[in-house]
């Protein structure tokens, strides 16, 4: 089909998609549907990869146009091969997503692409998400040691778990959150991620949350379905678990 | 990066500039923007146990009459790869040619046959630069040392990989015939007939897809481009001959005006060939 619709849905092949990312206690998962539609009619490929790796423990997922997201990731895994040569050692993760940022900022009249970025690094532990977003916050403090990050916002410190999940939606806003969902598929679970999502998880509950989260969004969202692609990173490394579309959880109704 | 465009490397960054452009002079037609002459078409590619099957109808559009018969969708990118094209006839017979020109260039001064991969991503890079303007939509199969390769790039510069792919106007009527019949490690004759059948089933489905169907095997030991694989069952005969014999028509005067040429200057130059 060449037909490629003129408003202001996605031109050419679209993810639709469903993308999440939560941090759990030593570790983050990132994971997304594997749905491709074009103009929201016909799926043009039901096995798409959309997590992609853009640094050894640093994943990031796409949504929107994937012309988009594939040029946009193309560049961010060059420039942070080229960082991390020229720092001599593994870039961080709001690296990673500045990059990113810095890429959907200035083309956003052009492109139509959001992405989720979740990894591991040596200084913060496990992250999603990532950068600083709005001037609001003020400048930051890092003045304490490992794992807590003091905030300074109008002279008061505040402390808390920095950022881990980064996401960069449309327009290269950058925002690090514990937990983020992304994509068409995310507005039908935002209230499950509210209500079942619990900062320090272990490995199992996480991973038993986002496939659940993942199989009510593609449940509800028709240019979101397929399988399940999740990556676990925790410091050890990188595993990938892909859940086919038959061995999802069912929920009532189904 | 490395060496998409030999000649002229484009700056780096996104540039868009051509879209604006394109936007402002689509303003300027009143009634309709010409329309080009596009390949309607059907192509499909499989992974078989030994290589890739490519194939492909042969009929070229422009609106609704058939331009061209026995067009050849199915492009020469390198020894080991081939590329099946869809949408424009001309973005798809240039992009393919540009290609395979670099890819030329790069065998020469490497030394090296050229990757699948190495192809998709200097098709992904310009295709993504032109932002669509583009309209090719290409299947590219190919055999290299790293294994047997299908990859699919779209108008817009998405990249797909799949061992069982189809695009084009015919691409939903193939895909049915594809998703049923695909098995992994297929062997030679099987492939050559799944293929056939998905591209005969946008043959017989699509307006736009039609009369032969052209088959491309791309194994370890060489290619066998396969023109035609089929040939169309509702092939016309002429009911006349429209050759017109000598004497039709009558020669009413004859003048012979012979030109004087002089010999001016006479050089031989000796060609060292040994």
């Amino acid at each position: 089909m060449e037909k490629r619709s003129v408003d202001s849905r996605v031109r050419g092949v679209s993810t639709g998609t469903t993308i999440l990312a939560a941090t759990f206690d030593g570790g983050v998962v990132i994971g997304s549907d594997s749905r491709a539609s074009i103009g929201g009619e016909y799926v043009s490929s039901k096995t798409i990869n959309k997590v992609v790796q853009v640094h050894d423990q640093i994943f990031c997922c796409m949504a929107g146009s994937l012309a988009d997201a594939q040029a946009v990731t193309k560049a961010a895994k060059f420039h942070l091969s080229f960082h991390s040569v020229q720092m001599e050692t593994p870039p961080l993760v709001i690296a990673a997503a500045s990059v990113l940022q810095e890429l959907c900022y200035n083309n956003k009249e052009e492109l139509q692409a959001g992405f989720i970025t979740a990894g591991w690094d040596r200084k913060k532990g496990p992250q999603v998400g990532a950068g600083r977003g709005d001037s609001h916050t003020g400048s930051r403090d890092t003045a304490v040691q490992s794992n807590s990050t003091y905030w300074r916002v109008a002279a008061v410190l505040i402390p808390c778990v920095p950022p881990q999940v980064y996401v960069v939606p449309l327009g290269g806003m950058l925002v690090g959150q514990p937990v983020t969902i992304g994509g068409s598929g995310s507005t039908y679970i935002y209230g499950y991620v509210d209500a079942k999502y619990k900062p320090n998880m272990s490995r199992e509950e996480c991973l038993q949350f986002a496939t659940n989260a993942l199989a009510l969004a593609m449940g509800r969202d028709n240019v979101s379905g397929g399988v399940a692609h999740l990556v676990v990173i925790t410091e050890t490394g990188v595993e990938h678990v892909v859940v086919p579309g038959n061995k999802l959880p069912k929920f009532h109704n189904e | 990066m490395a060496l998409s465009n030999v000649l002229h490397a484009p700056a780096a960054g996104f540039n868009f500039d051509h879209a604006a452009r394109n936007a402002e002079l689509e303003g300027l037609f009143d009634a309709q923007i010409p329309k080009p002459v596009k390949t309607g078409t059907t192509i499909a590619g499989v992974v078989f146990k030994d290589g890739v099957v490519l194939g492909a109808d042969t009929r070229a559009t422009s609106s609704e009459i058939v331009a061209d018969k026995m067009c050849s969708k199915i492009h020469y990118i390198a020894p080991n790869i081939y590329c099946c094209g869809a949408g424009t006839a001309a973005d798809t017979e240039k992009t393919t040619e540009l290609l395979s020109s670099n890819l030329t260039i790069f065998s020469l001064n490497s030394g090296r046959n050229p990757r699948v991969v190495m192809a998709v991503n200097i098709l992904q890079e310009m295709l993504y630069r032109y932002h669509g303007q583009i309209g090719a939509s290409l299947i590219l199969g190919g055999v290299d040392c790293a294994g047997n390769h299908l990859y699919t790039v779209g108008p817009y510069g998405s990249v797909n990989t799949m061992p069982y792919l189809a695009m084009g106007s015919g691409d939903l009527a193939a895909l049915g015939i594809l998703e049923d019949g695909y098995k992994p490690d297929l062997e030679l004759d099987k492939a050559k007939e799944l293929v056939r059948a998905a591209i005969h089933a946008g043959v017989m489905n699509d307006l736009a897809s039609g009369n032969n169907i052209d088959i491309c095997v791309l194994t370890r030991e060489g290619v066998d481009h396969i023109r035609p694989y089929q040939v169309s069952q509702y092939k016309d005969k002429r009911k006349t001959k429209y050759k017109y014999g000598a004497g039709t028509t009558a020669v009413l005067t004859e003048k012979v005006v012979p030109v004087k040429l002089e010999v001016v200057e006479e050089t031989v130059q000796r060609m060292d060939t040994a």
